[in-house]
């Protein structure tokens, strides 16, 4: 009884002052968001309580779901880029295809250590009308008035936005795949090889399930990650040009920011968030059923 | 995952935080010593060169009134707005802060925030300034800051040097500058450098000149209050030229890829004809560029167009300057208007004037040992009529939509027609001036 | 290791690794060298090497944006945060894990939580909060947002970590008289170093990069990290690039430095840390 009651005390101890610091900062004013979102503002003062309304006007706002199809581009390239690519790219480090692991092992993770704002930045310089990129295609194609028209098309805009996350954040999931496959036994690799299997069912046969947790987590992040990305598309293009690249963060931003509605921002960041959780719990619900097969 | 099964007290508890910024009212705290100490919260843009005048000026302000002692706060673009929102949300406004004559800082001019200044106004101080200066920022005439300058937000700079080379001169009317479109690009150059990526580049710099050639401000004056549409024919017509500029090959391009800063380099390459910009950029000019090149550029407004009612005329907007706490009283009150006086009056507008900026306080120029293109600009916003400058005028989540619509528009995807409908949808609707 | 690999496959993997390479490695050779030049050579030779090198703009970016101070402010937000989220977030796995409680699986749910929620969405309830209780404009106001913010991620990490580590351990000591929170101290904290490690990079990162947090939560020069005190350069009217680019280079050479140094261990650190059954 005595030994229970210090447990409890134990428990509490090591895990409240996380929990409250946390409860504090975020839980709270998310709380704090949920009774805002079903207000309606005007004119920088609140004019009362309209129930759903905000979220009804968001779910058919045509910008809304703009953005919202461009945050889908972003998860699909996170969980379907990065992650196969981090995999590859691991792999090739791990198995030592090539010479000069170290060194490639740190070009794949410099970005991580540089703030978006920077990454925006350098990159706007390359491929702006008078960034480096499109003097080289003028000069070589003799074609003065070359422009990256992708950016400026309503279908394929995020492209160039999508190949600088999938630079970023490769990084990130490269270096836990290669961290994780150094703990694979090396027997058990060595044991397929003498079998003669080929690299690729290696990888797929004993590398992949081992990973399979990771990956998973992986995901975790990269879903949270892409619905809430804000920094790199806000400093790259604004969300523009028109509302090509708009996600809904910035939407969020824009509405509670520029327009001063904080009962609409309130919502949209609700949205944010259930959306993840369904997206999250989806995850899981695969993660789960492939998990029973592999046992 | 989650279960939130207190989510009943949790609204509660937000509930009461919310309503505590009602219960507790500002506690004013007086100062008993004769010195005053202000804290300041400005738009200041360390990037500007202009702003060296603002440092200077500080500094002889400084030094004049040992008395006074600041505690300054800066910051600049998007996120000055968004912290000072957050400010006013929540009352923690400092003594004195930024705020602009048109909507943008609506949040603390139109919340009650901000002093209205005409109580310590005399005619014999407004007398010194340009026409202008003292035009009404509120509903009864309330004046929250004195502009320190004339934002002019519409000038064409034309490199002659190019022009010469191609035997052709600054075009006069709209149909001549279109003419030149193809014997500039026979030559390998470019015909107008402008940066629209960030989206209010043309509705500023452009269209709000456009629309003043074609209605002025009488008849914008009536577009706001309802009494015209922007589906009448003068802002219509004014996005049909924008059009037409775009299909006719007038900007270089990727013009909505290019930010501002960027077609200034374009055309500082010398690899366009012309730069449409804003007046004040003569600064960044004199700063950068080779004296050569600086002598070849002649600024100008943008050429006739046809059926213009407002010949020659250009956009301007009264620059954002610094208004004071409407809390303030006796002797702090009275520091802050008196910084406000000297940084808008004589002292603060001379230093200025020698660091790039036309003050709204009238200076006889010719005592002053100008770069010539700084005087290029001081006569330019002398000698050309100023309209509005739409985005001043209207409401920011408007602006949100139209200079979106205006993108796709020289992408093509709409027409002016549509942009316009849109907008005076939207405007009919929400708009505080319709209201 | 020997392989069989087909020259083709080889070929294609270092052209790739290459080509990446070269993408990371470009702009930041881009960015260096512009730093020596003024604004007028930037914008009129934007590629060319500078022709007379010269560091006022770091000597202006430093003075205009007081860099010193907002260096030593960075370090310790980022420091301090750092530390206090690893410490938090390894106690909370350890009673999260170890303890056996049903209620566990709902706190973990609720910091998983935690991964989905921007910044952007509390910043204007947090500023009204923190003004009402005396804690904006302090270094605590700041820090505490970091360690809140860097938990979900940290507990996420340290629950997979501490999980993996054996019960017999626990049980042992428990056997021997300890009691839990001498277990925590003398044990787990130990064992987990590995994991400390990574999370202690990877939250370290996250705060040195971050900038709306202090932005809002501080105001007046003194109180300024490294970002705020870059994007001051960032104006919407007028880029000054040089000085900017100066200041760039001063907010990211540190963390390039750190993870020159840190490398080691930050690939150790998931090995053996990350994210195990």
């Amino acid at each position: 009884m005595l030994e229970s009651r210090h447990k409890k005390f134990s428990y509490y101890a090591l895990l409240l002052p996380a929990l409250i610091l946390f409860l504090f900062v975020i839980v709270f004013p998310i709380g704090m968001s949920g009774v805002l979102s079903l207000t309606r503002w005007k004119n920088y003062q609140m004019q009362g309580f309209v129930g759903l309304a905000n979220y009804g006007k968001i779910l058919t706002d045509a910008s809304f779901l703009k953005a919202l199809g461009n945050n889908g581009q972003i998860v699909l390239i996170s969980v379907f880029g990065q992650i196969p690519l981090g995999i590859l790219l691991a792999y090739v480090l791990f198995r030592k295809f090539v010479k000069g692991v170290k060194f490639f092992e740190m070009m794949i993770f410099l970005p991580i250590t540089i703030s978006s704002v920077v990454v925006a930045l350098l990159w706007n310089r390359i491929f702006s009308p008078v960034g480096v990129y499109t003097a080289l295609v003028r000069s070589i194609s003799g074609n003065p008035d070359y422009v990256m028209r992708i950016s400026e098309s309503p279908y394929f805009a995020m492209i160039p936005i999508l190949f600088v996350l999938l630079w970023m954040h490769t990084s990130l999931y490269m270096v836990m795949f290669l961290a994780n496959m150094q703990r694979i036994p090396k027997s058990s690799l060595e044991a397929a090889r003498i079998d003669g299997a080929k690299e690729g069912t290696i990888l797929i046969k004993i590398v992949l399930p081992a990973l399979a947790n990771v990956i998973f987590t992986s995901s975790i992040f990269a879903i949270s990650g892409s619905l809430k990305s804000f920094d790199l598309i806000f400093a790259m293009t604004g969300g523009g040009p028109v509302d090509y690249t708009n996600v809904m963060s910035i939407y969020l931003y824009k509405h509670t920011f520029t327009y001063n509605n904080y009962g609409y921002g309130s919502a949209v960041s609700l949205i944010i968030v259930a959306l993840s959780v369904g997206l999250i719990s989806f995850g899981r619900g695969i993660y789960g059923h492939f998990q029973k097969k592999f046992d | 995952m989650l279960k939130l099964t207190h989510r009943g007290a949790w609204l509660l508890i937000a509930l009461t935080v919310l309503a505590i910024p009602g219960l507790f009212a500002n506690g004013e705290k007086e100062e008993e010593s004769d010195s005053v100490t202000l804290t300041t919260y400005f738009q200041i843009d360390p990037a500007n060169p202009q702003q060296e005048g603002y440092v200077k000026m500080l500094e002889a302000f400084e030094a004049s009134r040992p008395d006074i002692t600041f505690e300054h706060e800066y910051a600049t673009g998007e996120a000055f707005h968004q912290k000072f929102q957050a400010m006013v949300a929540s009352r923690q406004l400092p003594d004195m802060f930024t705020t602009y004559v048109g909507k943008r800082t609506a949040y603390v001019t139109e919340t009650g925030n901000a002093m209205d200044l005409r109580s310590f106004l005399t005619d014999d101080f407004m007398g010194h300034f340009s026409s202008a200066t003292f035009e009404a920022q509120g509903p009864e005439g309330e004046i929250y800051t004195i502009p320190p300058s004339m934002a002019v937000c519409h000038a064409m700079y034309a490199n002659t040097a190019i022009l010469d080379e191609v035997g052709l001169k600054p075009a006069e009317t709209y149909e001549e500058l279109l003419a030149q479109v193809a014997p500039l690009k026979e030559a390998g150059y470019y015909t107008v450098s402008m940066g629209n990526k960030d989206q209010w580049v043309v509705n500023s710099w452009l269209l709000s000149a456009f629309v003043e050639r074609m209605g002025g401000k009488e008849w914008f004056n009536k577009a706001m209050v309802g009494d015209a549409s922007f589906t009448d024919t003068p802002f219509v017509r004014s996005l049909e030229f924008v059009d037409e500029m775009v299909k006719k090959g007038v900007f270089s391009p990727g013009v909505n890829q290019m930010s501002n800063t960027e077609a200034d380099q374009e055309f500082y390459q010398q690899k366009s004809a012309y730069l449409i910009d804003a007046g004040w950029r003569t600064s960044a000019m004199v700063s950068i560029l080779p004296q050569e090149q600086q002598d070849a550029i002649h600024m100008m407004a943008f050429p006739a167009l046809p059926g213009e009612v407002s010949p020659n005329s250009s956009a301007a907007v009264p620059s954002e300057g610094f208004g004071m706490n409407a809390n303030l009283k006796g002797a702090k009150a009275q520091a802050a208007f008196d910084f406000i006086a000297y940084y808008t009056g004589k002292d603060g507008a001379t230093i200025r004037l020698n660091h790039g900026e036309i003050p709204t306080f009238g200076l006889d120029y010719s005592n002053f040992d100008l770069p010539a293109l700084q005087l290029q600009y001081a006569e330019y916003s002398l000698t050309h009529p100023m309209g509005y400058v739409i985005d001043a005028k209207m409401d920011p989540e408007g602006m949100g939509l139209l200079n979106p619509d205006l993108q796709a528009m020289m992408f093509g995807n709409i027409t002016p027609e549509e942009v316009a409908a849109r907008y005076e949808a939207w405007v009919a609707e929400n708009d505080s001036n319709r209201m | 290791m020997k392989n069989d690999l087909s020259h083709g496959i080889r070929t294609l993997a270092y052209i790739f690794l290459i080509a990446f390479a070269f993408i990371t490695l470009m702009p930041l050779a881009w960015m260096l060298s512009s730093s020596f030049k003024l604004q007028g050579e930037i914008m009129l030779h934007p590629m060319r090497l500078p022709l007379e090198p010269t560091i006022r703009n770091y000597m202006e970016a430093w003075r205009i944006g007081n860099m010193g101070r907002a260096f030593t402010n960075s370090v310790l937000y980022s420091g301090i945060g750092t530390f206090a989220t690893v410490y938090l977030a390894v106690a909370a796995a350890f009673a999260l894990m170890k303890f056996g409680y049903k209620n566990s699986k709902v706190f973990f749910s609720i910091f998983t939580m935690g991964l989905l929620i921007t910044v952007n969405s509390v910043i204007a309830p947090l500023f009204f909060m923190e003004t009402r209780i005396g804690l904006y404009n302090t270094g605590a106001g700041v820090v505490i947002p970091y360690i809140a913010f860097g938990l979900p991620m940290a507990v996420l990490l340290a629950c997979s970590y501490v999980k993996g580590i054996p019960d017999t351990l626990i049980e042992a000591a428990v056997i021997d008289g300890a009691n839990y929170l001498q277990i925590f101290f003398r044990i787990i904290v130990i064992v987990a170093t590995p994991v400390v490690a990574t999370i202690t990079i990877l939250t370290f990162l996250r705060n040195w990069n971050e900038f709306i947090l202090v932005f809002i939560l501080t105001s007046g020069d003194h109180m300024r990290s490294l970002p705020v005190s870059i994007n001051s350069f960032a104006g919407r009217l007028n880029q000054d690039y040089g000085m900017q680019l100066a200041a760039l280079v001063i907010g990211t050479l540190p963390m390039i430095l750190f993870y020159l140094f840190a490398h080691e261990a930050v690939i150790r650190g998931f090995g053996e840390g990350a994210l195990k059954e």
